[in-house]
C-alpha cells in the first residue's frame, strides 16, 4: 500500500515527526522509524476545527478532543483521505452545556442591564437632580435651548405688553398655590413647528404655531399646564441625567464592535421611550390637576389633540413603542374623563386670548406664513 | 494575534551581547533560525478570505444586534493564527464564539453596577460642576484605565490559553490584578516623568506577562538583549522630545499671548456666554485642540519608536535555550498605517457618496409615504419630521444602512488595510533560534476553565 508523507505531532512533546502514512479503507495508519506509531479510526478522525480546508493541505486528528495532530502536505494524500473518509470535514457535535450557560449568561447580563437601566438609575436621579444647584439647572437649560435654536427649531422670542400679561396671567392661574420648586419662566417663541416644551432649570417655551392652531386659550393653558408639570417633577433634568447614565451602561452590550455607540443611542432611545411615556402621563394628570385647581376644563386640551390626530396619525402599535409620548387618543381619553363637569370658567378673557394670540405680531411676519404649511408635530 | 505570543513589537539591533550571541546560534539548524511567516506565498487568498469574513461577519453583527461579533472574531482568529506558521507549523485557534459570548456577558453582569454609578456620578459632576459634557469624556476612559489593564491581561490569557502549535498548548497563569496594579504604579511614574519613562514601563509590563507565559509545561523568560532599554529610549527620544517641545511652544506661545485672556482664549469668553457654557472648560478644550497638531506630527516618529518596542519586546521572549529576534524597521509600522490613511482617502467619498444616495433614496421614499415634498422635510432634520410608522421606519432604515456601510469600512480599513500589513511585516521581520530546544517541551496538564476575554470585549479593547 502506497504511503505518503506527513507531519505528526504525538500531543505530548512538541517535537514534530516526519512520518508516512497509509490511508486505508476505514483508517489511517502512520509509520515512524520504529514502526507503527498511531492507527486511527475513521469513526473519531476528523479534520482539525479551524483548520485550512484547501485541497493541499489537511491536519486532522484521532478525535475532536485530542490532542495529536496530523499534517498531510501533498494533494493527493489530501485527496486520497478524502474519498476514503468522506467525514472528514464534520464538524464537533453543538456543545449544549455551552449553549445553556451562554443563554443563562446572556439572561442574566441582559437582567443586570435592565436591573441599571430601568431600576437603580431612575431610583438615584431624584436624588441627584435634588443636588444640582438651579442656576446649574438654568445654565443647562440655556445649552439645551442654544442647541435647539442652532438648529433652526427656536427663533425669537415674541412680546408685546398685552400678550405677555395675559401669558403671566395664564402662568399665574395654574401656578397659584402651588409650591414651585423652581420659578417657572414661560416665553412664545417664533418656530416652524407646533410643539412647547420645558427645559432644565425651568424655562418653558411654547411654539409659536402652538398658538395659532389652539382655537382656545384654555388649549394653551393645558398644555402649559402639562410643561409646568414636567418643570415641577424636574423631567428634563431626569432625563438628561439618566440618559447619559444609561448610554454608558447599554453600550456595555455591544462591546468591541465597531460602531456600537450608534446601536447603543438607538438602544438607549428605545429604553427611554418607557420612561418619557410615563413622565408624560405623569405631566398630563398634573395640567388635570392644576387646570381643576384654576376652575377651568382639561377637555380642552384634548380637544387640541384630536386636532393633530387627525391630522398625524397617532402612531399605531409600533409607533407606541417607538414613541417618547402616549397615543394621542390615550391622552385625550384621559384628560376627558378627568375634565371637570361643571362650572368651568375661560382661563383667560377673550381679549386677553387675542392679545395672547398676537404675541408675535411685532416680530417677523413670514414665520406665520411658513408655519401654515409645516404641520411638523412633536407635541410635549 | 499580536500578543499571543509573535507580535506585540519590541527592538533588538545588533544589540544581542557577544556572549550569548555564539552560544545562541549554535543549535541553530543547518538551514539557519526557524522562520515566522504570515500567509507568504498565499497572500491574495487569505486576503480574500479575511475580507470575507469581515464584511459577512460585519454585516451579520449589524443585523444581530452586534451579538455575532463573536463568530466573527472567532473566524478571523482562526484564519490569522492558522495562516501564521513558526517553522513551517501553523498555529492553531480553539476558542469559540460561545466561550467568547459567555465571558462577555459575564463582565457585564460585573460591570453593569460598576458602570451605572460612574456614569450616573460622572453624569452629576458634569452637569452639577463642570456643565460641560466633553470633560467626563475625557475622565471616563481615565478612571476605566486600571481595568482596562486587567482586561488586557485577561485578554491575553484566554487568547494563550486558546492556542497551540505542533498540538501542544499555551498558557498563562499569573493575576491580572496584580498586573493592572503595577500598571497604575507605572502609570503614575510615567506621568511623573513626562513621558520619558515610557519605554521602561513598557518592558516592565511585558516582563510581567512574559514571565507567566507558558507553552506547554514550559515557562517563558523576559531576557531582554542587552542594552535594550538605552537602545529603546533612545529611539524614544525623538518622537518624545518633538512632542515636549511643541507642547512647550505652545505653552510658551500660549503665556506670551496672554494666556487665557489673550485675543484668542478671551474671544473664548464670548463664545461661551452665548453658549452657556464654562468659559474654563471652553478654554481648556480649545488647548486641547491646538494640542493635536503636534500629536499628528509625532505620529510618524512615535510609529519609528513603536516597531523598535516591538521587535525588542518580542527579542526578550525565551523559552528553555530557543529564543526570538526580531528586526523591524520604521516601515514594518509606518507602511501600513500610510496604507490606513491612502485608502481612507482614496475611498471615502466614494463610500460617502453611494452611501449618501441610500439615505437619499430612503428619506425620499419616507417622504412619499408621507405624501410631503422635500422642502418640508428640510425644516428639521429629525425622525419626528415624519408622522406615519412606515415613513419612520424608512428614515431609520435609510439611516442604519449609512452607519453599517461606515462601520464595514472601518472594519475593513482596520482589518484587512492595517492589521494584516501590520502582522506580515512583524512576522516576516522575526526569527527564533534553537528552535530544537523546544522538542524537549511537554504538554501541560488540563488547565481549569478559562473565563474568556469577556472584560477586555465589553471594555472595546478586544482586537486580535
Amino acid at each position: 500500500m502506497k504511503r505518503w508523507p506527513g507531519t505528526y505531532f504525538d500531543g505530548e512533546t512538541a517535537r514534530s515527526h516526519r512520518v508516512e502514512v497509509e490511508i486505508r479503507a476505514n483508517a489511517v495508519q502512520i509509520y515512524g522509524q520504529a514502526g507503527i506509531l498511531a492507527n486511527w479510526d475513521y469513526d473519531d478522525l476528523r479534520r482539525v476545527p479551524g483548520t485550512s480546508r484547501e485541497s493541499s493541505m489537511i491536519e486532522v486528528a484521532p478525535s475532536y478532543d485530542s490532542d495529536e495532530r496530523l499534517k498531510l502536505e501533498d494533494s493527493d494524500a489530501v485527496r486520497a483521505l478524502r474519498v476514503a473518509h468522506r467525514h472528514v470535514d464534520k464538524r464537533p457535535p453543538a456543545n449544549r452545556s455551552a449553549i445553556v450557560r451562554a443563554l443563562g449568561w446572556t439572561g442574566a447580563a441582559v437582567g443586570a442591564l435592565a436591573f441599571i437601566v430601568f431600576v437603580a438609575i431612575p431610583a438615584l436621579t431624584p436624588q441627584i437632580a435634588a443636588m444640582i444647584p438651579i442656576e446649574k439647572q438654568v445654565s443647562l437649560g440655556e445649552q439645551v435651548e442654544k442647541l435647539i435654536s442652532d438648529v433652526g427649531l427656536v427663533g425669537e422670542t415674541c412680546t408685546t405688553p398685552e400678550g405677555s400679561a395675559a401669558l403671566d396671567k395664564m402662568t399665574a392661574k395654574l401656578t397659584d398655590g402651588l409650591d414651585l420648586r423652581i420659578p417657572v419662566r414661560v416665553n412664545v417663541v417664533n418656530s416652524p413647528i407646533i410643539n412647547a416644551v420645558a427645559l432644565p432649570g425651568g424655562r418653558v417655551l411654547i411654539f409659536f404655531p402652538l398658538l395659532e392652531q389652539a382655537e382656545s386659550a384654555d388649549e394653551v393653558a393645558g398644555i402649559l399646564g402639562h410643561e409646568i408639570g414636567h418643570v415641577q417633577e424636574q423631567h428634563p433634568l431626569k432625563g438628561a441625567l439618566r440618559s447619559s447614565a444609561s448610554a454608558g451602561v447599554i453600550g456595555l452590550f455591544f462591546g468591541d464592535f465597531a460602531g456600537a455607540g450608534l446601536v447603543a443611542g438607538l438602544g438607549e432611545r428605545l429604553m427611554n421611550a418607557s420612561y418619557t411615556r410615563d413622565a408624560e402621563r405623569d405631566a398630563d394628570q398634573f395640567a388635570i390637576e392644576r387646570m381643576a385647581a384654576a376652575n377651568a376644563s382639561s377637555a380642552e386640551m384634548a380637544k387640541f389633540f384630536a386636532r393633530l390626530r387627525t391630522k398625524v396619525g397617532d402612531g399605531g402599535v409600533l409607533g407606541g413603542y417607538l414613541a417618547s409620548h402616549p397615543s394621542f387618543s390615550e391622552r385625550e381619553a384621559a384628560l376627558t374623563a378627568a375634565a371637570i363637569k361643571e362650572g368651568a370658567e375661560p382661563i383667560l378673557a377673550e381679549a386677553e386670548w387675542e392679545a395672547l394670540r398676537q404675541i408675535c405680531q411685532n416680530t417677523d411676519e413670514s414665520d406665520k406664513e411658513e408655519d401654515a404649511s409645516n404641520e411638523e408635530t412633536e407635541e410635549e | 494575534m499580536s500578543d499571543v505570543l509573535l507580535t506585540e513589537p519590541r527592538g533588538l539591533g545588533e544589540l544581542v551581547p557577544p556572549d550569548t550571541y555564539q552560544s545562541r546560534h549554535t543549535l541553530d539548524a543547518e538551514d539557519g533560525p526557524a522562520r515566522l511567516l504570515f500567509a507568504e506565498e498565499r497572500q491574495r487568498s487569505v486576503a480574500d478570505a479575511l475580507q470575507g469574513i469581515i464584511f459577512k461577519g460585519g454585516t451579520l453583527s449589524l443585523l444581530t444586534l452586534t451579538i455575532y461579533r463573536f463568530w466573527m472574531k472567532t473566524d478571523q482568529r482562526r484564519l490569522i493564527w492558522r495562516e501564521t506558521r513558526l517553522d513551517g507549523d501553523g498555529f492553531e485557534y480553539t476558542g469559540t464564539p460561545l466561550e467568547l459570548l459567555i465571558g462577555s456577558m459575564i463582565a457585564i453582569v460585573i460591570l453593569a453596577v460598576w458602570f451605572g454609578v460612574a456614569n450616573l456620578g460622572l453624569s452629576f459632576l458634569q452637569l452639577a460642576a463642570w456643565q460641560n459634557y466633553d470633560l467626563s469624556v475625557f475622565l471616563f476612559p481615565i478612571i476605566l484605565s486600571p481595568l482596562v489593564a486587567f482586561a488586557i491581561y485577561r485578554a491575553r490569557r484566554y487568547k494563550l490559553l486558546r492556542t497551540k502549535w505542533r498540538g501542544i498548548r499555551f498558557g498563562m497563569d499569573g493575576s491580572a490584578i496584580k498586573y493592572a496594579g503595577k500598571w497604575i504604579v507605572w502609570t503614575i511614574i510615567q506621568i511623573l516623568s513626562l513621558g520619558f519613562l515610557t519605554p521602561h514601563k513598557r518592558l516592565a509590563m511585558e516582563r510581567q506577562m512574559t514571565n507567566h507565559m507558558l507553552y506547554g509545561d514550559a515557562r517563558f523568560d523576559f531576557q531582554p538583549p542587552d542594552r535594550a532599554l538605552r537602545h529603546l529610549t533612545a529611539h524614544w527620544m525623538l518622537p518624545w522630545l518633538t512632542g515636549v517641545v511643541l507642547i512647550g511652544l505652545i505653552v510658551l506661545g500660549f503665556q506670551s499671548s496672554g494666556g487665557f485672556s489673550s485675543d484668542f482664549f478671551g474671544s473664548l469668553d464670548a463664545q461661551a456666554e452665548r453658549a452657556g457654557k464654562d468659559p474654563l472648560a471652553l478654554k481648556l478644550q480649545a488647548l486641547l485642540g491646538v494640542a493635536i497638531i503636534p500629536a499628528f506630527l509625532v505620529y510618524p516618529f512615535y510609529l519609528r519608536y513603536k516597531s523598535r518596542e516591538i521587535a525588542t519586546i518580542l527579542s526578550s521572549r525565551r523559552l528553555h535555550s530557543a529564543y526570538f529576534e526580531s528586526h523591524l524597521t520604521w516601515g514594518a509600522t509606518f507602511k501600513p498605517f500610510a496604507a490606513y490613511c491612502g485608502y481612507w482617502l482614496l475611498l471615502i467619498i466614494p463610500v460617502m457618496i453611494g452611501l449618501g444616495l441610500v439615505v437619499f433614496m430612503a428619506i425620499s421614499a419616507a417622504l412619499m409615504i408621507d405624501g410631503k415634498s422635500i422642502s418640508q422635510f428640510t425644516q428639521g432634520l429629525q425622525a419626528g419630521s415624519f408622522s406615519s410608522v412606515g415613513a419612520q421606519i424608512a428614515f431609520y432604515a435609510g439611516l442604519y444602512f449609512f452607519y453599517g456601510g461606515m462601520i464595514l469600512f472601518s472594519l475593513w480599513l482596520a482589518g484587512l488595510v492595517h492589521f494584516r500589513r501590520l502582522h506580515t511585516y512583524i512576522c516576516r521581520g522575526t526569527v527564533v533560534h534553537n528552535l530544537a530546544a523546544v522538542d524537549q517541551v511537554n504538554q501541560r496538564m488540563r488547565d481549569d476553565q478559562a473565563e474568556s476575554e469577556g472584560f477586555a470585549d465589553a471594555l472595546d479593547i478586544g482586537g486580535l
